[in-house]
């Protein structure tokens, strides 16, 4: 799973603050999906990406022209910690930025376009990634849904790829172990 | 030999045991692997029935997780765009 440079040759686009939006304009989808597996809503998810755009601008002249989406990743991941730290302050949060067990128990109701943009999973997928904890969620939000390499990955959870693939490997494996139990997913396979 | 070898040498299909696949299954259909190694598992799978519908198993979960993917809706990624477009021309100040 290697991360392909996205800035080459056949890339022409020279690498400016007036080309910004060409540049970086076609990893917003997935900087967006990504916020929104880091965020509890979609206005949250939003916002991040927006502080992602403009940290981004101001550190342009710190991009290396290659892995524009990892760098971006990296930024978005650092803006996260910082708002939940500006939100929370007196709440230790670790590394990753990962809602903790009060988010979960507490989750935020969810905005209008949360519930208009609600995309509901066949219920035997959807009750498999409800067995698994956040930290393996995560990982198969980013990974197996969002299509995140693991250094992608990696880098947006500020952790080793290593460890992405550990906990995506485990979290595959007890889904399995759930899954070949229930009859709608041998069904649908065999 | 134990029951464990001889369980084991029932295993083995195409000079691989089953027990080392499993540990590179996932790997393998992540596209991790070297060709060498892929090739290993590639012919193991053909050959070891149980082997081969364990990766049915994690292809199906794989295939079933990426369509579960929420579709992005238009207007926050065209607000987005917008952002981006507008700090390019320095109509915003990224202060």
């Amino acid at each position: 799973m290697a991360d392909e440079p996205q800035r080459d040759a056949t890339n022409p686009i020279p690498l400016t603050a007036g080309t910004f939006d060409a540049f970086f304009g076609p990893h917003l989808p997935v900087l967006l999906r990504v916020a929104r597996s880091l965020c509890s809503n979609a206005q949250d998810a939003e916002d991040l990406v927006q502080d992602t755009l403009i940290r981004a601008f101001k550190g342009l002249s710190t991009f290396d022209g290659v892995y524009p989406r990892a760098w971006l990743m990296t930024i978005m991941r650092n803006a996260n910690i910082n708002r939940n730290r500006r939100q929370r302050p007196g709440l230790l949060r670790d590394a990753t930025g990962l809602a903790g067990e009060a988010d979960r128990r507490n989750p935020p109701a969810p905005s209008a376009e949360d519930v208009a943009t609600a995309h509901q999973p066949a219920p035997w997928i959807a009750d498999a990634l409800g067995r698994l904890s956040e930290r393996h969620l995560q990982v198969v939000n980013l990974v197996d849904i969002d299509g995140l390499t693991y250094n992608e990955a990696a880098v947006a959870l500020g952790i080793p790829a290593g460890t992405v693939m550990s906990r995506l490997h485990r979290a595959r494996h007890r889904m399995r172990a759930y899954l070949t139990q229930h009859p709608d997913f041998r069904s649908e396979h065999l | 030999m134990n029951p464990r070898g001889v369980l084991d040498m029932f295993r083995r299909k195409g000079g691989t045991r089953c027990t080392e696949i499993g540990r590179q299954i996932q790997t393998y259909l992540d596209g991790g692997l070297d060709a060498a190694a892929a090739t290993k598992v590639s012919d193991h799978l053909d050959a070891c029935r149980r082997c081969g519908l364990t990766a049915n198993d994690y292809r199906h979960l794989k295939r079933a997780l990426a369509e579960t993917a929420a579709p992005i809706p238009d207007e926050p990624l065209r607000r987005l765009k917008a952002l981006a477009a507008e700090l390019a021309s320095g109509e915003k100040s990224p202060a």
